[in-house]
């Protein structure tokens, strides 16, 4: 059983196989296109079809209703190959042709020389070069993260095999270099001229002198000529135009997809965790998902979409391409789809484990006269203690929070995310008010990471240490932890700042000098009443 | 050197003047010049003729009309021009003067 087509060629109506049709169809193909430059080639075309169409009818009886294979092949014997439809031009070079041969150059798989699936030697074939080096070339880029084995499939899929004769002569064609392309366009425009020139003028001529109806139908035709001439000239611009937007895609796909293989494949699959910056991924991921099945669901997120540009970009350069299957376009919509659900539920979640800030205050009083024999300091001394331990340990932080590993070499999440803010208080006590806060899904999730921070300081005399740092586990992850401390001192006492604090001091210390934050610990300061730190070193002059 | 195709040389050349001749005196639809041409085992394919035909036609040697048909579609036959019936009969004199020829070189 064969399914039949019902075509009309040159006026008569044909049943005929499917696959009778796709031969007769490539062999008119074939030899348009080496009739193309010829003058009147339509014309020539047309008179082949009317012959082919006679052919057939003798073909037919009425118990044979249907052209098959075999009659398309005997007619093809009869008419002869696209080459015997050539005017030798040394006998008749009254109106030389503009050109020698008519071949473009198609991209198809070699299958008589092939080791695989005959790609290499199908491109050797289109660029004119020995398929050696391209297999060469596949070889080495085999090296460079297996990308050729992937493009090599790819190309393996929708490139065609030369079967007929016809392809294997458009796979050794000319190459497709720039005199072709001008070629090309100049082909285009003289096959729009012929149209011009060969229009039925006589018809529209002689209608007119007929009168009547038959001027409107002529009028009719005359107008379709000069619309489909025009059509012809705006589809052989678009033709140009799409080709280098074609080549335009191929590009931006075929490098998109390659970076992404390399950016997303090698991280996630080939685990780089040595890569700088891989560490913190753990900390940021709120989906808990494993970091590789991230890398697929990216790469398939946005490679497909570019997967797609590089497909239209290959069937507009390359028409002869492979349609791609319905179930190939849905099952690859799908699995994009899928993706980038996936994608979008997670960003929502990892979004979320940030979205409320929460903190917990405590207020500790260190000198207070209202406690029998405590004496209020006049003078402070402030000084920071960094961790013996970890400032041998070389970080690498991200946000201000990194993963180092305690002396028992255990992970902690260590941060210098602290500050200390000067204030004044009218009462007679010196108080520290801690705020650590940190992000979270929820307040509570929030304000439980924010109790997790670790953090000391201490007082010997009157000299305050705080510590630089803040460490906490790692399974609290990176949500934006900090530590925010007031120093809330009476009004008139006198800070001696060291150096050492310049890191820590914070953005809320308000001093009459105006000066920068890291500068203060150079001079001595009194708190004012206002709660401005009044410079008692400063040279006055300054102002 | 092919000598299949310097064979289809030697019949292309002549096929023009052959062609004209064939439509000396009465005019004929393409497959009934083809018949002749395949009689005269002078045509092997029949795609060669059809450029040819519209080349002369071109040339305004040969004109052609629509002319209806019992068994089928419209026939379009061709007919000399009036150059074409000069040309012709140059033709024939190059001919007969170069058959001659021939015929002495390898008798």
């Amino acid at each position: 059983m064969n399914k039949t087509l019902t075509i009309n060629l040159a006026n008569s109506i044909f049943n005929i196989d499917e696959n009778a049709y796709q031969a007769l169809q490539r062999y008119l193909e074939a030899v348009k296109k080496y009739l193309t430059g010829t003058q009147g080639n339509e014309e020539i075309l047309a008179d082949v079809e009317a012959r082919i169409s006679e052919l057939f009818s003798e073909k037919l009886t009425p118990e044979k209703q249907v052209i098959v294979l075999q009659d398309v092949e005997q007619i093809i014997q009869v008419m002869g190959q696209p080459e015997d439809y050539s005017i030798d031009e040394d006998i008749f070079d009254e109106a030389p042709k503009t050109k020698t041969s008519t071949r473009v150059k198609k991209l198809y798989r070699d299958g008589d020389q092939k080791l695989m699936g005959g790609v290499c030697s199908g491109i050797g074939h289109y660029l004119s070069i020995d398929p050696l080096w391209i297999r060469l070339l596949f070889i080495v880029f085999l090296f460079g993260g297996g990308f050729s084995v992937i493009t090599y499939i790819i190309l393996w899929a929708i490139v065609p095999e030369a079967t007929t004769t016809a392809q294997k002569l458009d796979m050794q064609g000319e190459a497709a270099n720039l005199s072709n392309i001008e070629k090309k366009i100049k082909e285009g425009f003289d096959s729009v001229s012929d149209t011009v020139k060969n229009a039925d003028y006589k018809g529209v001529e002689n209608a007119v002198k007929e009168g009547g109806n038959s001027f409107v139908k002529a009028l009719g035709d005359f107008i379709g000529i000069i619309f489909s001439t025009i059509g012809k000239i705006i589809s052989t611009i678009f033709n140009l135009f799409g080709k280098f937007i074609g080549l335009l895609l191929i590009l931006i796909g075929s490098a998109t997809l390659l970076g992404l293989f390399f950016g997303l494949f090698t991280v996630g699959i080939l685990d780089l965790s040595n890569l700088s910056g891989i560490q913190f991924f753990p900390l940021i991921n709120a989906s808990e998902l494993p970091i590789w099945v991230l890398s697929i669901l990216l790469f398939l997120a946005v490679g497909i979409p570019f997967y797609g540009l590089l497909y239209v970009g290959l069937t507009v350069v390359a028409k002869n391409l492979k349609k791609m299957g319905n179930i190939t376009k849905v099952s690859l919509f799908s699995i994009w789809f899928v993706a980038v659900g996936c994608l979008i539920f997670f960003g929502i979640k990892q979004a979320n484990s940030f979205s409320v800030r929460g903190n917990q205050i405590e207020q500790v009083s260190i000198f207070d006269a209202n406690n029998i024999g405590v004496q209020v300091p006049d003078t402070l001394y402030l000084m920071a203690k960094s961790s013996e331990h970890f400032e041998y340990l070389d970080h690498n932080f991200f946000d201000g929070i990194t993963i180092s590993y305690d002396t028992n070499g255990n992970e902690v999440l260590y941060s210098k995310r602290v500050s200390v803010n000067i204030k004044n208080t009218i009462e007679n006590n010196i108080s520290i008010k801690t705020y650590k806060s940190a992000h979270g899904y929820s307040y509570e999730d929030a304000k439980n990471r924010a109790t997790a921070l670790s953090y000391n300081m201490e007082q010997m005399g009157n000299t305050l240490y705080f510590e630089d740092y803040f460490i906490s586990a790692p399974n609290q992850k990176m949500r934006n932890q900090k530590i925010e401390m007031s120093l809330i001192i009476p009004n008139g006492t006198i800070v001696k700042i060291d150096p050492s604090m310049s890191e820590i001091m914070g953005w809320g210390n308000k001093n009459d000098q105006d000066m920068y934050r890291k500068d203060l610990p150079n001079e001595t300061w009194r708190m004012g009443d206002s709660g401005v730190l009044e410079c008692m070193t400063c040279n006055s002059s300054i102002d | 050197m092919n000598i299949e195709n310097t064979k289809a040389q030697m019949r292309k050349g002549v096929l023009e003047y052959c062609i004209l001749s064939i439509l000396n005196g009465k005019d004929k639809y393409a497959s009934e010049i083809l018949e002749s041409l395949k009689d005269a085992k002078l045509l092997v394919v029949e795609g060669t003729i059809y450029p040819l035909l519209t080349r002369l036609k071109n040339a305004g040697l040969l004109a052609y009309r629509w002319e209806e048909s019992s068994a089928g579609p419209p026939r379009k036959y061709y007919a000399l021009t009036e150059t074409g019936r000069l040309f012709l009969k140059e033709l024939d004199a190059t001919w007969n003067a170069l058959k001659n020829a021939v015929q002495l070189v390898t008798k």
